[in-house]
């Protein structure tokens, strides 16, 4: 029988940090999927949480089978992968679809080392852009007349539509968030602490991003 | 009450959409590349020739020149349309599809509901956004919101009632859009409160080709 | 002649939105030909226009077609691309032979393709803390048990579980298994979740 000390996921310190890097990874992927846009990155949580999995795995092989931890532990790791996966794939979707837009804008803002996705994903996005290009070209483009031959980048582009209403809650008192008026007038109003709102995307986009509000 | 939060945001989205004098239109169905707004822009608008075009005859089938004259009206495809319209100066004037007239604008905001948008419109919404800019009176645009705001409750019913979408209802196709989808999230929230959880199925493209290969084969 | 064949390659996705149409090798011929027949016309008619200006206007309107014969055409393919993309989610790396044959070799090709570069993706991830990469195409619901009771659909033959035991899938044969090993296969219809 192995002690009991040896089989301690992790100590007191350790576990709070855990807890938290779910609960920002859970509140990112809740924001992922219900934004319009591609949001930054949280590969630093996605990582920890890898290695945390990776921890509780190697644990639960020195248990054995009929342990009932063992079941609990499969368990929490199959809902935190779910998660993972889940988040990544919302992502990948995104990229996918805006990926002209989302490449034009990540160039200048690998620039400013501000970038949104991950060194993978830019892989990803580049290669799945190269090869619908390349497709297009092979296909049809390089056997229609001379001047209809060229591959329209900006036109193929499809963007998110950030003028969409989302729901959401406001993690801090906010003030003066302009919301912009289909007339064109403005309009300037307060979110306060805990409060929920539904609003149009575009106007609470920064706020989402620096962790102000979160999309419910 | 999911549902009701649904569809309000498509009701949200719609709205957005039909003030095309503030805000070029921005959705993800007007690209490029969408099939939806290229059925879209395939519909037939009304539009009078303002200058000779040779050897175009064959637009008007009922004229047999071979030239297309300027001061004859002819229906083409609002994609044509659009394009002799934003040359400068203009080769055509647009004008509005029967639906969009005074006439039916007078029933549609009358009861909207009483218009059956499958014979008449398919594409209701997204043509009147397109022409809007071609009515002077600048009326449809209100017409358009107007209309969805009361047909929003049929839609509503439509959504919840359990025979299929498809078969009975006098809806347009982006209708029929949302109000399949809202029905699908109204079904699975009732799974969910029923089990807490929803089974694993077989993915959609795998069942359905499997479907099509089954009717194939009874075909045979 | 204007634009109008087209329309019938763009109403074919719009049909069957929810499976894949074999590539209309032939239709696209056709309109490539009637764009070339455009262009040549337009060619003749731009060079006449010094005589008669208004067949500038002409030229303009052909050019029109030409560019709304492109976008219908990319708009296919673009479709088609999305739809063979689901077929790498749906049915894995490799399609049963009935659906690659529905793929011209092209978009074959380009399956082949998209499908290296997402295994690629795939394997990268936690590359940096020694993991070796996660299947996104698994996990694909929240888990609610460990294990689920699963009706064998057709003869699959044997599956090797994780923990080294060998079950052997034959038509109509029920077996309780891990969710997590056997999530693929319902998704590929050849087993069923009992409730």
């Amino acid at each position: 029988m192995e002690s009991t000390e040896e089989l301690q996921f992790s100590d007191d310190e350790e576990e709070v940090t855990a807890e938290t890097v779910l609960k920002t990874l859970q509140s990112a992927w809740q924001n992922e999927r219900l934004s319009p846009e591609i949001l930054p990155h949280q590969n630093d949580m996605v990582e920890c949480m890898l290695g945390q999995i990776q921890h509780m795995e190697r644990n639960i092989n020195k248990l054995s089978k009929t342990d009932l931890r063992t079941s609990i532990h499969k368990m929490e790791i199959s809902r935190i992968k779910f998660i993972i996966c889940n988040y990544l794939k919302t992502r990948l979707n995104k990229i996918e679809k805006y990926c002209i837009p989302i490449l034009n804008q990540e160039r200048q803002r690998i620039e400013t080392d501000t970038n949104y996705l991950t060194p993978s994903e830019y892989k990803y996005a580049q290669e799945y852009v190269l090869n619908m290009e390349n497709h297009m070209k092979n296909v049809v483009l390089n056997k229609m007349p001379g001047n209809m031959q060229v591959f329209e980048m900006n036109k193929m582009a499809e963007h998110p539509n950030l003028q969409t209403h989302v729901f959401l809650k406001a993690n801090e008192t906010i003030n003066g968030v302009v919301l912009e008026d289909l007339t064109g007038e403005d309009e300037e109003i307060d979110l306060e602490e805990g409060s929920q709102h539904i609003l149009q995307y575009k106007p609470i986009a920064d706020l989402l991003k620096n962790g102000k509000v979160t999309l419910l | 009450m999911v549902i009701n939060c649904q569809s309000l945001i498509q009701n949200l989205k719609i709205n957005n959409r039909i003030f095309p004098k503030q805000k070029q239109m921005s959705t993800e169905n007007s690209g490029y590349l969408s099939i939806t707004d290229i059925l879209v822009t395939t519909e037939k608008v009304p539009c009078k020739f303002l200058h000779d075009l040779p050897k175009m005859g064959f637009l008007d089938p009922s004229a047999a020149d071979v030239d297309l004259k300027a001061g004859c009206s002819v229906e083409i495809p609002l994609w044509l349309a659009e394009s002799l319209y934003s040359r400068r100066p203009p080769l055509v004037s647009v004008e509005l599809p029967k639906i969009y007239k005074e006439s039916y604008r007078e029933i549609l905001n009358a009861d909207a509901c009483a218009v059956d948008l499958h014979k008449l419109g398919q594409h209701f919404y997204e043509l009147g956004c397109y022409v809007a800019k071609h009515d002077i009176k600048s009326e449809v645009a209100a017409t358009l919101n107007n209309t969805y705001r009361q047909r929003f409750r049929m839609l509503l019913a439509a959504s919840m009632s359990s025979d299929s979408i498809n078969t009975m209802q006098p809806l347009s196709a982006s209708e029929r859009i949302q109000a399949a989808d809202a029905s699908n999230t109204e079904r699975s929230f009732l799974t969910w409160l029923q089990r807490g959880d929803t089974p694993l199925t077989t993915a959609n493209m795998v069942a359905n080709h499997r479907k099509r290969k089954r009717a194939e084969m009874e075909m045979l | 002649m204007f634009a109008e064949k087209v329309i019938e390659l763009i109403k074919e996705v719009d049909r069957n939105p929810d499976t894949i149409d074999q590539y209309n090798d032939e239709k696209i011929r056709q309109i490539i030909e009637e764009m070339h027949l455009l262009f040549k016309l337009n060619m003749n008619d731009a060079n006449a226009t010094t005589e008669n200006r208004s067949l500038w206007t002409t030229v303009q309107v052909r050019h029109s077609a030409l560019e709304r014969n492109k976008r219908c055409i990319l708009a296919y393919l673009y479709n088609r691309m999305k739809k063979i993309k689901t077929l790498r989610w749906e049915f894995g790396a490799v399609l049963p032979p009935d659906i690659r044959e529905l793929l011209s070799d092209d978009e074959y090709q380009w399956f082949s393709k998209y499908s290296g570069n997402l295994a690629l993706y795939m394997r990268s991830l936690g590359q940096d803390i020694g993991y070796s990469g996660i299947d996104l195409t698994e996990n694909l619901k929240p888990p609610k048990s460990l294990f689920i009771e699963v009706l064998c659909v057709v003869d699959y033959g044997k599956l090797e579980l994780e923990d080294g035991d060998v079950v052997m899938l034959k038509k109509n044969s029920r077996h309780y298994l891990p969710t997590s090993e056997c999530q693929t296969l319902i998704r590929q219809g050849i087993l069923k979740q009992i409730m």
